[in-house]
């Protein structure tokens, strides 16, 4: 079932997904340096940049790290940005399983054929996600702004021209579920973290990307 | 001479002791105004089983209000809700202000439905128990735990390693999600855009003691204050108020203004009638107080007796002042009339000259309103006592109090102008103009011409098209329609049960059939208690269900304490090495029951969680001998082809509620009902009449009223006005009042001047009453009005018919 949590979980890992980045190794310094009018001209330049792209494929792997647990859950796949299909991500190991999002809906497929659909018009959450998620794609920093306190540091890090953008939702609803979100970005996305509500990490790396321009 | 003083003596003591009865009534009660659309209306047969419960959801949910707070910049709408919050959020005319939204509700419902995970579970994981599907489970818990951008709590994986606490929970965010409308969550308050204005939600919930009548300090008086100067303070800024509250407020507060309209213009105008005919203040005081002794008595009584009175019967009453001024008016004609020209031959009282046909008028005017206290409405009878008692004081103020205090002794004649008979003396001429065969063949056109008329009339009451909004309020309700209904239909459900495991084992049932038809696409999903807080039946059959998945069982079939093999190869599969926390957590779950009361009214739980509860569990109503259980079903976004009837079909107590087409269908009967018994009242008129005066006679007194209610009903038909509840109650009146102008004409003889004066005039004041209320601004009441005035007008025109020539 896809639930609220998930919603913002989706929500916030699409903005990630859309724009590109590159992963340092101190990644809380980012909150030390909030968007400001100049900056915010500068991530508009860059997402802009990743806008241009057509379609962006590439390799998966998602590591959830359980403090409590001392635990990693790891799962890797391959996924899909495109203009015109929306986002697809084909999750292979260790358990089969497919999510769609486009613009009207959000589909779960899994190994054994079942399909789960959740349409916007049913959902102003979704629909909510759908518009910001068209807004990352736009590089529409106003629209980002309303959901997320920015941050941002150009970041020499693992990436040639890179810069990292910090994310804090500003709902106090939704940071207990992500606290903060922070990305690497050069010309593609290559690593991004989420921390849970209760520090726990969710770390997604980006390999062997090809664009289509 | 002795005697007379004697009766006189004893009809003022009696006068006096009927009325101190009457208004010591009304004081030994707390007066009460109610002005509630809905609350005087009347029951269906369907609505009979649960009305008591119907009305504890409809106060429930009536006292609900939203206001929604918009600019086309959202800080600006923000600021302005955030002014409106602060202005209300402490106050005492609220149960419950909803403004903030912050995570804690989030935490606590999640926390309250992982440690009831074994007991409730949504329809998806209850059929997978239902079908021993494991694999469906173990998948479910993998796809959060591996899935993409899942934050499903993984911290209690030892626990719950197949995470059956955030199934339980994303099943009641789906539940929640379906109520949400369009807005979501914007720095910690509810917001939507729509048509690039960005609304702010704030909700709350009146008290209970919060007046729905309109005063000075009035709470959503003092909301409409805030909101104008917040209006002020911010231009641009767009509100609308949603919430029946507001419509029974705006209702009163109009009502309030033209009952002082209405009176006082009546008053006025009847006034300077009276001025003109008799030139004199004491006819016209002494009818002034009499008609305010007969509406204060009424008023007492009807207090009295249904303990508040309703803002329509209080529009109507004011109607009491047109039926009682006609006994006044025909007594002081005839008091002016003889001492202009007493002395000549007749010594008897003023009394006794029209004692015989104010006797017979009001008898059968009393006679339609008690057939309509049997209608079973209680506005109807509320009507009916208020106009009955206010009538009674008349009757007896004019032939006991006027006759001891202006009637007695001998007639002298006194220097008075005369009476003026120059109107009465033309219409008079022009009904004996008429020849008696044009007279005929007129009755035969008349007659004809109704036929038309009343085979276009339409009977049919729509409550709907009887109560207009204000365009404000019509925007306001439309944009939250649109904004942030779930999709509620007028069709929904009640559950009734001898106890609350009855009513949510009933529901199940219910829900099931409910689930099937949104298979169907008959609806979109629904609503209910037991999907929330299962019946206890349902809970132990999930746990059982649970305990049979994950245990193995011995050699007799009975479960054993040891996982089975693939429970025990999924534990290890997420890392879980260490099973004794899982078993421990669902072998202490066996006698942990989750009972719906102590969730509706637990504190610590979240209060949406549990306002949304309260909205669908209505609980425990009726006194300790009788109580029962009840809850409230609504399906949600119903395509046309749902027929709640069909799906409520068979299972037992379980009532499909339209409460509009209810309503409307009891209306229709009752009007039906209420014209039968006035029907039957009058035919038990009709044979006093053939006792006083023979058949023929007879026949002739009660046409003119008859041919005057099928005159209104065919005019009704031929301007294409539904014939509605309210007109039948003018239909009603006209038969109650119009019969006395044919009495009197029958009394006075067809061509006494003074009589036929006293007919115009009485005729003319209650045309001034009930023509007004034509104007009113509630369709019901100028409805009324509108039939009462056509009516009495057609009857006036008639009644001279009835006396000799």
């Amino acid at each position: 079932m896809l639930s609220l949590r998930r919603f913002c979980g989706l929500f916030c890992a699409l903005h990630l997904a859309l724009c590109v980045g590159a992963f340092a190794a101190d990644r809380a310094a980012v909150f030390e340096h909030p968007v400001t009018a100049a900056t915010k001209a500068e991530i508009a330049r860059s997402l802009a940049q990743v806008s241009n792209y057509q379609i962006v494929q590439g390799d998966f792997k998602q590591t959830k790290s359980i403090k409590k647990l001392n635990r990693d859950f790891v799962s890797t796949g391959t996924f899909s940005i495109s203009k015109k299909s929306g986002v697809v991500w084909n999750t292979q190991k260790p358990f089969p399983s497919e999510l769609t999002v486009s613009d009207s809906s959000i589909t779960e497929r899994s190994a054994n054929g079942a399909v789960r659909t959740i349409s916007t018009k049913d959902n102003p959450i979704f629909a909510e996600f759908s518009k910001v998620i068209k807004a990352m794609l736009f590089g529409n920093i106003s629209e980002l702004e309303a959901n997320f306190k920015l941050f941002y540091e150009k970041s020499p890090s693992d990436y040639k021209d890179g810069f990292r953008v910090g994310l804090v939702p500003r709902e106090p609803a939704m940071r207990k579920v992500i606290a903060n979100i922070v990305m690497d970005v050069s010309s593609l996305l290559h690593r991004v973290v989420i921390i849970d509500g209760d520090g726990n990490p969710v770390i997604y790396e980006f390999s062997n990307q090809k664009v289509t321009e | 001479m002795g005697r007379k003083s004697l009766n006189a003596k004893t009809g003022v003591i009696l006068w006096v002791a009927i009325h101190a009865v009457l208004i010591a009534l009304g004081f030994s009660v707390p007066w009460k105004m109610d002005s509630d659309l809905y609350s005087v209306l009347p029951e269906s047969n369907e609505m009979k089983n649960v009305s008591a419960a119907e009305k504890v959801l409809s106060a429930r949910t009536m006292r609900n209000i939203t206001v929604l707070v918009g600019h086309e910049d959202f800080e600006i709408a923000r600021s302005a809700a955030v002014a409106l919050d602060s202005a209300f959020s402490g106050d005492s005319s609220f149960d419950e202000v909803r403004f903030y939204v912050d995570g804690h509700p989030f935490d606590e419902t999640h926390q309250f439905l992982v440690e009831n995970r074994y007991k409730i579970q949504g329809a998806e994981v209850r059929e997978a128990l239902a079908t021993q599907n494991l694999e469906k489970i173990k998948y479910n818990a993998l796809s959060k735990i591996y899935g993409l951008f899942s934050f499903a709590d993984l911290n209690r994986l030892e626990e719950d390693p197949f995470l059956l606490g955030e199934a339980a929970f994303d099943d009641f965010m789906q539940q929640s999600l379906s109520m949400s409308g369009r807005f979501s969550l914007r720095e910690g308050v509810l917001a939507t855009t729509d048509s690039n204005v960005t609304y702010v939600m704030w909700n709350a919930v009146l008290s209970e003691n919060v007046p729905s009548m309109a005063s000075e300090n009035h709470v959503l008086e003092r909301l409409n204050r805030t909101i104008d100067s917040l209006k002020t303070q911010y231009a641009g800024l767009v509100v609308a108020k949603s919430g029946v509250m507001f419509h029974s407020y705006e209702s009163s507060r109009e009502a309030k203004s033209e009952i002082a309209l209405i009176s006082g213009f009546s008053v006025v105008l009847i006034l300077l009638l009276l001025l003109y005919v008799f030139r004199s203040p004491l006819p016209i005081v002494a009818t002034l107080a009499t008609i305010a002794v007969a509406v204060f008595a009424a008023l007492s009584f009807t207090w009295f007796v249904f303990g508040s009175i309703h803002v329509f019967t209080f529009v109507f009453g004011t109607s009491v002042i047109g039926v009682s001024i006609d006994y006044a008016v025909h007594f002081w004609t005839h008091w002016k009339e003889r001492r202009v020209s007493a002395g000549v031959s007749d010594s008897r009282s003023v009394r006794s000259l029209i004692f015989k046909s104010l006797l017979l008028g009001f008898m059968t005017t009393e006679f339609s309103y008690l057939a309509l206290t049997f209608a079973g409405f209680p506005l109807l009878c509320q009507m009916a006592v208020f106009s009955m008692v206010g009538l009674l004081s008349s009757f007896l103020t004019i032939t006991l109090l006027f006759y001891a205090s202006f009637d007695r002794g001998n007639v002298a004649k006194i220097s008075l102008s005369k009476l003026p008979t120059k109107v009465p003396n033309a219409f008079l001429k022009l009904y004996s103009a008429i020849p008696q065969n044009a007279g005929r063949l007129l009755a035969v056109l008349f007659v004809a011409a109704l036929i038309p008329g009343l085979y276009l009339l339409n009977i049919h009451t729509d409550m709907r098209s009887l109560y207009t909004m204000s365009d404000e309020m019509k925007a306001a309700e439309a944009l939250n329609a649109k904004l942030n209904n779930p999709g509620i239909s007028e069709n929904y459900f009640i559950v009734e049960g001898n106890s609350e495991e009855d009513v949510l084992q009933k529901e199940e049932l219910l829900t099931e059939r409910l689930a099937q038809a949104e298979k169907e696409s008959f609806l979109k999903s629904h609503l209910a208690a037991s999907a929330f807080v299962p019946s206890a039946k349902t809970q132990a059959r999930t746990y059982e269900g649970f305990c049979r998945l994950f245990f193995v069982r011995d050699s007799l079939q009975n479960l054993t304490d040891s996982l089975a093999d693939s429970v025990k190869s999924h534990l290890r599969g997420i890392g879980v090495e260490n099973d004794s926390a899982f078993v421990a957590g669902l072998k202490s779950s066996r006698e942990k029951m989750v009972n719906i009361k102590s969730v509706v009214d637990s504190p610590t739980l979240p209060s949406s969680f549990r306002s949304m509860l309260k909205m669908l569990w209505i609980g425990a109503v009726g006194d300790s001998s009788e109580r029962r259980f009840y809850s409230a079903v609504f399906p949600l976004r119903v395509s046309e082809k749902f027929d709640a009837s069909a799906i409520a079909d068979g299972l037992p107590n379980v009532y499909a509620v339209n409460k509009m087409r209810n309503i409307n269908g009891a209306l229709t009967k009752i009007s039906h009902v209420s014209l039968m018994l006035v029907g039957c009242a009058y035919v038990v008129v009709f044979f006093i009449l053939v006792f006083v005066y023979k058949f023929k006679a007879a026949v002739r007194i009660i046409r003119a009223p008859v041919l005057a209610c099928l005159f209104l009903a065919s005019v009704f038909g031929y301007a294409g006005i539904d014939f509605n509840y309210f007109a039948i109650v003018g239909v009603i009146l006209t038969l109650g009042i119009g019969i006395d102008y044919a009495l009197f004409f029958k009394e006075g003889g067809r061509e006494n001047l003074t009589t036929t004066l006293a007919v115009m005039l009485s005729a003319a004041t209650t045309l001034i009453s009930f023509g007004i209320l034509a104007f009113s601004s509630f369709t019901p009441v100028a409805t009324f009005g509108f039939a009462v005035l056509l009516g009495i007008f057609c009857c006036f025109l008639l009644s001279p018919l009835c006396g000799k020539r």
